[in-house]
């Protein structure tokens, strides 16, 4: 069962056709370039951080393999 | 603070068009929508860019579902599908912010709870996304 890092509505994207969501609180790992897990059960995506700005995080859906290509797929630990 | 949102300043789409959004799983019973998930959702809208919306995707000839189901909710399992004529009678509407195809459904009075009630309300279909593109976590 996928565990997923950034609570999203994958439906919303910015102007710029990025994903956007609230920030979640207590998470340091994610910052511009980390890989992490996105969306809803029966809605999520791996995601690579675009931009964190003002309590929102703006990120880019990307494949499996294209996640894998930056490093070991691993769930981010909660903190 | 508040972002601006683009507007593309296209036609009102026709009422005889559909839009669609992508469905988190739910365990809302037989309803296609979850009112918690959609107050979220709008929440957020209002908090990012002043007004409560819900995001969308317009059906055109540029957009038929078929390529929306593709490129733009490969991650969904399941999608609604929600007819324009659906929405006026509810006193929702949809504006085109963003990139084409994508819309924000928005009440006409602005109120959250009266886009919210209004989509739960809606007469509309669910399927499953038949472009679907399952990804294992590991």
């Amino acid at each position: 069962m996928i565990v997923i890092d950034i609570e999203a509505d994958l439906n919303l994207v910015d102007d710029q056709g990025r994903n956007v969501a609230r920030l979640p609180m207590g998470r340091p790992q994610l910052e511009p370039g980390s890989i992490a897990v996105a969306g809803r059960p029966g809605f999520w995506s791996w995601v690579e951080i675009d931009e964190i700005d003002e309590g929102f995080v703006h990120f880019r859906q990307v494949s499996a393999q294209q996640a894998a290509a930056r490093g070991p797929l691993e769930v981010l630990p909660h903190r | 603070m508040v972002k601006q949102r683009m507007r593309r300043g296209d036609e009102p789409p026709s009422p005889h068009a559909l839009v669609v959004r992508g469905l988190a799983a739910s365990h809302n019973g037989n309803s296609v929508f979850d009112r918690t998930l959609l107050t979220i959702d709008a929440e957020l809208n209002q908090d990012l860019y002043g007004f409560a919306g819900l995001s969308a995707w317009l059906v055109t000839p540029d957009w038929p579902l078929q390529r929306i189901l593709d490129e733009k909710l490969p991650r969904a399992q399941r999608v609604a599908l929600i007819p324009v004529e659906g929405l006026s009678a509810l006193g929702l509407t949809a504006w085109d912010t963003g990139a084409a195809p994508h819309v924000d459904l928005v009440a006409l009075d602005g109120g959250l709870e009266t886009l919210v009630e209004g989509i739960m309300a809606i007469s509309c279909d669910s399927m499953d996304n038949p472009y679907y593109a399952r990804e294992e976590s590991s």
